[in-house]
């Protein structure tokens, strides 16, 4: 049900089984698979149903290093506020729609990134990932490969190369969480959904090994206390960090390790000649694809190996091509088609005509892990009288590298099997001009234990016997896969922990 | 339609032609007939000219060429086998990575050797 203000009584405490704070992808869907047990489930969503700015003012923070002056191009100072949306359904309310799992490297304990892996192995979180395409209204991966071969359209892709392969995403509608599934949290007898409602602070026994109730600030409205056996922070990547450290809770790497996708626009050029029967840029990266009916969407890119990465020990890595018209390739561009085909052309009686197809390479990375980029809490509060955020998001000459090395590759590659040739268009040292993948990943980390993580297997709080947390804040490695298909398999993955230990 | 014409060995042509020169002495001349029409303008000639000016280029590419493309047992004057061995030079290149990065552009060092030629 729907809770109103007009139901609460502020002088006595709301309590609850479980209590989620955050109505975003993991928070509705820890809400939907505790939907019709016998828990008293309590959602929590700090904005309303429909974006306001008053609500989303309180997302404001401090940017302390998003790009660097003069190395990095320009700055990014509205990051924090145009990354994420905060009503109910969260940033699922923009998000693109872009499904893949992570890969299982990137979930190993790989000895060139530090910090370790995770906890958990790709294995161990398949069936979720499996249950999650559902709600987020895709076909299922190929549980061996972790993508399919697509059907319908003819895709060319890359699988048996040493270093660069295909790796496929699929285009959930998008599945806007908010409106797709609150009439299903509303007619759920134990599931209460209270809106406007602002955490404001998790209180703890002196130990702190467990959080007794929770402060929650109503819009216009009066302060509430809230109680539960269980609490669940699926506040977001940022936001759950913050959550965290206006509670005093955790250990020291809470807010620490935060990453997003480095995106580099404009990575490279691509040429492709048609020797392995591509006929354009499309062959190499769409196909469309019919499951149960329902057109969906399946998108190539090129990716590197693990054995590559093991070798040049770079991170995850994917090249998305993008179309440009045939007359605006360049002169140099040109070039390189024509040198090509002249090649190909040598010694046929009628040599054919052809189309040379040009493109643009969009290149993104994953990041290692690094205690030193993170989330602080400022010196400036928020209406609510909250410190806001304070955001040191790093990124690397190392993190540079691994995309320098792997673009490298995948020159090396489309010219070995003769599809075109590649320019690049990132210098050899030094940080190129990027931008975030809006992706807000690793403050509460899941880690073996608490020196180096937030979280535990179970995404229990480390010494914490009743707090979880949900969300992309608890991805040991960030991978180079958009986040919401893990952050949903996560979550239903807790939501099945907490009903199995349910007292 | 225009015919063009791709002529290695010593010969030279003018105007828009694509010629490649590879320094085999005369009894080793080949003329190849080349229908470049859909791809002109045709501008390899400055990345050839840009690899030339690095370090790591060699002093006389035709020869180099000639070099290899004999050592891979392609017959000069068969269209057909230079065609091949042209082709398995520059994906060889790749998977060897004995390539050059030329104005970003990265390109087996064979097509260099190639692009240096145009005149």
């Amino acid at each position: 049900m729907l809770l109103s203000p007009a139901d609460l009584d502020p002088t006595q405490p709301l309590t609850a089984d479980v209590c989620i704070v955050g109505a975003g992808a993991a928070g509705i869907s820890i809400a939907r698979s505790l939907a019709n047990t016998s828990l008293r489930v309590l959602l929590l969503e700090g904005g309303g149903e429909q974006p306001s700015e008053r609500s989303q003012e309180l997302y404001r923070g401090e940017m302390a290093t998003v790009y660097r002056k003069g190395k990095w191009g320009k700055e990014d100072r509205n990051y924090l506020m145009r990354s994420r949306l905060r009503y109910f359904g969260g940033t699922t309310n923009h998000w693109n729609g872009w499904c893949r799992p992570l890969e299982p490297v990137e979930f190993s304990d790989r000895a060139w990134v530090p910090h370790g892996g995770w906890p958990i192995s790709r294995d161990d979180l398949a069936p979720w990932y499996r249950k999650a395409t559902d709600v987020v209204q895709i076909p299922p991966f190929d549980p061996e490969e972790g993508y399919g071969r697509p059907r319908g359209r003819r895709m060319v892709c890359l699988a048996d190369s040493p270093d660069i392969i295909t790796r496929l995403f699929h285009w959930s509608p998008p599945t806007r969480f908010g409106s797709q599934y609150r009439q299903e949290l509303v007619d759920a007898p134990n599931v209460r959904v209270l809106l406007e409602a602002n955490a404001l602070r998790a209180h703890a026994t002196p130990e702190r090994q467990h959080v007794t109730h929770l402060d929650v600030q109503l819009e216009d409205g009066p302060r509430l206390t809230v109680r539960a056996s269980r609490f669940v922070f699926a506040c977001g990547g940022i936001e759950n960090a913050r959550l965290m450290l206006l509670s005093e809770l955790g250990s020291d790497a809470v807010g620490r390790y935060f990453m997003d996708h480095p995106h580099l626009r404009y990575a490279g050029q691509i040429v492709v000649g048609d020797e392995l029967g591509v006929k354009g840029l499309t062959d190499l990266y769409f196909a469309a694809r019919r499951e149960g009916g329902q057109p969906t969407r399946t998108l190539g890119v090129f990716g590197t190996s693990a054995a590559f990465q093991a070798t040049h020990r770079t991170l995850g890595f994917s090249a998305q091509l993008r179309s440009r018209r045939k007359e605006e390739l360049n002169a140099v561009g040109e070039a390189v088609v024509a040198a090509q085909t002249v090649v190909r052309d040598l010694g046929r009686p009628k040599p054919q005509t052809w189309t040379p197809y040009s493109g643009l390479v969009m290149a993104r990375g994953e990041q290692a892990p690094n205690p030193d980029s993170r989330v602080t809490l400022g010196d400036d509060t928020d209406r609510l009288g909250l410190r806001r955020v304070r955001l040191d998001w790093q990124v690397t000459e190392a993190d540079a590298r691994s995309l320098r090395t792997s673009m490298e590759a995948l020159a090396h590659e489309l010219g070995r099997v003769g599809i075109g040739r590649l320019r690049i268009r990132l210098k050899r040292d030094g940080l190129p001009e990027l931008r975030g993948g809006d992706h807000h990943i690793g403050t509460t980390r899941m880690s073996a234990g608490p020196t180096n993580g937030v979280v535990d297997a179970n995404c229990r709080v480390h010494g914490i016997d009743n707090l979880w947390i949900a969300g992309s804040s608890v991805f040991s490695t960030s991978g180079f896969a958009n986040p919401t298909l893990t952050i949903t398999a996560l979550a239903l993955r807790l939501a099945d922990h907490l009903r199995r230990e349910a007292p | 339609m225009k015919r063009r014409e791709l002529l290695i060995g010593g010969a030279s042509i003018t105007g828009s032609v694509l010629l490649a020169t590879i320094g085999c002495g005369p009894t080793q001349t080949v003329t190849l007939e080349v229908d470049l029409e859909p791809l002109l303008p045709i501008e390899a000639e400055p990345l050839g000219a840009a690899w030339r000016k690095l370090a790591s280029a060699d002093a006389d590419p035709a020869a180099a060429l000639f070099d290899d493309l004999k050592a891979r047992g392609v017959v000069l004057q068969d269209p057909a086998s230079l065609h091949a061995g042209l082709r398995d030079a520059i994906r060889d290149d790749f998977g060897r990575r004995r390539t050059v990065e030329v104005r970003g552009w990265v390109l087996s060092l064979t097509e260099c050797r190639l692009f240096a030629l145009i005149r």
